[in-house]
């Protein structure tokens, strides 16, 4: 079940992939929608949203033989170090392309740890603050 | 270090694709071309100068015709609404520059493979289309694709190439070298204007397939993200943003309308009696289904639009202002299904709806006035569909509509050039230069031919006090769209603005709807992704060379004064009813201050003095 840590409203989600810029220059300090763990699809009439939905009970923590995707306060977080790249994680989750390998390396949303630069730049609603802010507040 | 780590907001590499010798070179982009020419626009008219040294002797559907895609410095950026990019080549409708701009994701792509520009130049013996995965670049056949539309041709490429691939194609038009042919990306977006879909399509180049996976590097990212948030922040606070964005511009029919300026029947009339169904909110509740963004855009103008009626059962992205005029109250049609169906019409097809509707438009005159064998009536949708699909496939008349209506006009003779509303050989846009002088002469003056998006002068309609079109433009007058005074000086202003913003591939909606963004906002993001030292006077500069530029090259092509110019329809016939009732356009009081401001000669050609100041040598 995915929790509501970060909301997706795919449905207010108007396609700028702003989010997929703002993640890879967080993360890498340079552009490439390749890196963004959150990606935007174009489909006929719609967007499709792809990242991690930080499930209550991950597959993706049950399907990893090395300890990599493991569990903190809850949710999946992976550790780069100890990850063999073996992609069960990937075959596990729910959710087709919220995990996905590029140029030898993992790519999982860590919302910022805490200050996710998507939500902070999304222009719509499609992007909001669940739980995350209340946690944030407290 | 390679290469390309030298590079900050470009990606340093020209990709260049010869298609009769299958010869494919990568060159390093010249760095006077990023600190002269900035990109897109810019970097478009200085390769095309350099590469078609004498203009007047190429067949623009020849071999020896070039086709430039550019880029700009702030594609592939999360600066506000810079999706955009730019195909520039030597226009077969105009004899003359012709360049088309266009938005969606493709542009970024570019980036993303490695290039900041392809240049196709030859002519393939076969159909074919050109794969490029970063550095991976293959010429393969098309021979599958032939006669495909927009749609097919698209889904077909992002099928095979993978989800990750942006496609520009051309469509059964292109393939048919229509002189109103456009390219068109991912699907719903075209560089519509100046048949660049024809050269492509005498070049047997069916699409570009791109997908790339490389870093763009910024100079300074930490300053650059924080100017696109403070530019993101002046749009979204601007009193526009709320309409542009939820009705996109189907809110300047409304505007059109209130001004008795929407284009009707030709233009004999700005009083157009469907407004009821035209409105901007009638479309958004009747037809529209969701807003969508171009790549990197906070506005999300574009909307996604559904038409359910049988005969005209259609989806896809809506038709915007231009196309309400152009196949809407042009051919005066009164309903709004079927210009949605024939806007969908002439995307699959692959087509610029500016040029198709004001030829259907003016045809429809020539039959009313009894000029052509043919019978048309005024708001027969039925006659309107089927000449948009008889120019597409060139048949029966069609093949004569497909040659543009400079040509058209002059087969037909008997004084329909009066009416036939273009201007050096390109169709008119929608908005009628009667009720906004400034549009007026930046029409007549434009490089590209009859085009609006050279200058953009919307100061003039936004309701500016007068003391505010003082502290701009030093004149009152120039927030009087009636008003012809002070509209030679605001019109250079917008002219040189928005040839830095086309090359630094922005979109306009950014700067000439709120005059939130300035040439300074432009400056310090363009210097924060390149680390390139602009400032908001040497950007203008830039701006006024690259509008230089475009005019020697016309010149070269044969252009004179003479063709700075409107029909006469704008210049004598006075609009006969509502607010703007009796407005001419008074081009001759604004064109010899416009001269003389521009620092160019009786001949049309800018003096030796202002070239040498532009550092443009001849």
């Amino acid at each position: 079940m995915p929790s509501d840590l970060r909301k997706i409203n795919a449905k207010e989600c108007v396609g700028c992939r702003i989010c997929e810029l703002v993640c890879s220059l967080k993360h890498y300090g340079v552009i490439n929608p390749q890196r963004s763990r959150i990606r935007v699809y174009r489909l006929e009439d719609r967007d499709k949203i792809e990242t991690c939905r930080f499930c209550d009970n991950p597959r993706c923590v049950d399907a990893c033989p090395t300890g990599a995707m493991h569990l903190d306060d809850g949710r999946a977080v992976h550790d780069r170090e100890k990850c063999i790249l073996c992609g069960a994680c990937i075959e596990a989750c729910p959710f087709a392309g919220s995990l996905r390998i590029f140029e030898e390396e993992l790519l999982k949303c860590d919302l910022c740890g805490g200050d996710p630069e998507c939500v902070k730049y999304c222009p719509t609603d499609a992007l909001t603050l669940g739980a995350l802010k209340e946690v944030k507040n407290d | 270090m390679t290469e390309q780590d030298k590079y900050f907001g470009y990606m340093g590499q020209i990709l260049r694709v010869n298609l009769s010798t299958g010869e494919i070179k990568k060159e390093p982009l010249p760095r006077e071309l990023m600190e002269d020419y900035i990109g897109g626009r810019g970097f478009g008219i200085k390769l095309l100068t350099d590469l078609l040294p004498d203009p007047n002797s190429v067949d623009p559907l020849g071999p020896e015709n070039v086709l430039i895609f550019s880029t700009g410095p702030l594609n592939g950026t999360m600066s506000p609404s810079s999706g955009r990019y730019t195909v520039t080549t030597k226009s077969p409708l105009t004899g003359i520059f012709g360049d088309a701009n266009s938005g969606g994701a493709f542009g970024a792509e570019i980036k993303f493979a490695g290039y900041d520009v392809i240049i196709v130049e030859g002519q393939a013996a076969e159909l074919v289309y050109l794969n490029i995965r970063d550095d991976r670049v293959e010429i393969l056949t098309a021979s599958d694709l032939a006669g495909k539309g927009i749609m097919d041709t698209t889904d077909i490429l992002v099928e095979k190439q993978g989800r990750d691939t942006k496609v520009a194609c051309i469509g059964p038009a292109g393939e048919n070298m229509v002189f109103c042919a456009a390219i068109a990306n991912d699907k719903y977006h075209y560089l519509a204007r100046c048949a660049v879909g024809a050269v492509m399509g005498s070049k047997k180049l069916k699409a570009i397939a791109i997908n790339g996976t490389l870093d763009l590097k910024l100079a300074a990212p930490a300053e650059f993200l924080k100017k696109s948030g403070d530019c993101y922040r002046k749009i979204t606070e601007d009193k526009t943003y709320d309409d542009f964005s939820y009705y996109g511009t189907a809110v300047i029919t409304d505007i059109a309308a209130e001004s008795g300026g929407l284009s009707t029947r030709n233009g004999q009339t700005g009083i157009f009696d469907h407004m009821d169904k035209y409105s901007s909110h009638a479309y958004r509740e009747d037809f529209v289904t969701r807003s969508e963004s171009c790549f990197s855009c906070i506005i999300h103008c574009s909307n996604y639009a559904v038409v359910e009626e049988k005969k005209y059962k259609c989806a896809g992205k809506g038709p915007e202002f231009e196309t309400f005029v152009a196949l809407g109250s042009r051919p005066d049609l009164p309903e709004l299904g079927p210009v949605i169906y024939a806007n969908y019409l002439c995307n699959d097809y692959g087509m610029d709806t500016i040029s198709v509707g004001g030829i259907i438009g003016f045809l429809f005159e020539c039959s009313e006035k009894g000029m052509i064998p043919e019978k048309y009536q005024w708001g027969d949708a039925d006659a309107v569909i089927e000449l948009v699909r008889k120019m597409a496939f060139r048949e029966g008349i069609g093949d004569e509509m497909a040659k543009g209506m400079k040509y058209l006009a002059e087969k037909i003779g008997q004084g329909s050039m009066d009416f036939a509303l273009q201007t050096k050989g390109m169709e008119l846009p929608a908005y009628d230069p009667r009720t906004g002088k400034g549009f007026g002469l930046g029409l007549a003056v434009a490089s590209r031919g009859g085009d609006h998006l050279r200058a953009l002068p919307n100061f003039e309609l936004l309701s500016y006090t007068p003391e505010e079109g003082i502290k701009w433009f030093g004149d009152p007058h120039t927030v009087d769209p009636f008003a012809w005074q002070g509209k030679a000086d605001m019109v250079l202003w917008h002219e040189d603005f928005a040839a830095v913003v086309d090359s630094a591939e922005m979109c306009k909606y950014c700067m000439f709807a709120t005059y939130a963004i300035l040439p300074g906002d432009m400056a310090d993001l363009i210097r924060y992704a390149t680390g390139i030292e602009w400032d908001d006077k040497k950007i203008m500069k830039a701006g006024e060379r690259i509008l230089n530029l475009e005019r020697l090259f016309n010149v070269a092509c044969g252009l004179t004064p003479a063709d700075d110019s409107l029909p006469k329809r704008f210049l004598e016939e006075g609009l006969p009813e509502g607010p703007a009732k009796g407005q001419i356009v008074e081009l001759d009081k604004m064109l010899p201050r416009y001269y003389e401001v521009r620092g160019w000669q009786e001949d049309g050609r800018p003096t030796e003095e202002k070239l040498k100041e532009l550092g443009i040598k001849v």
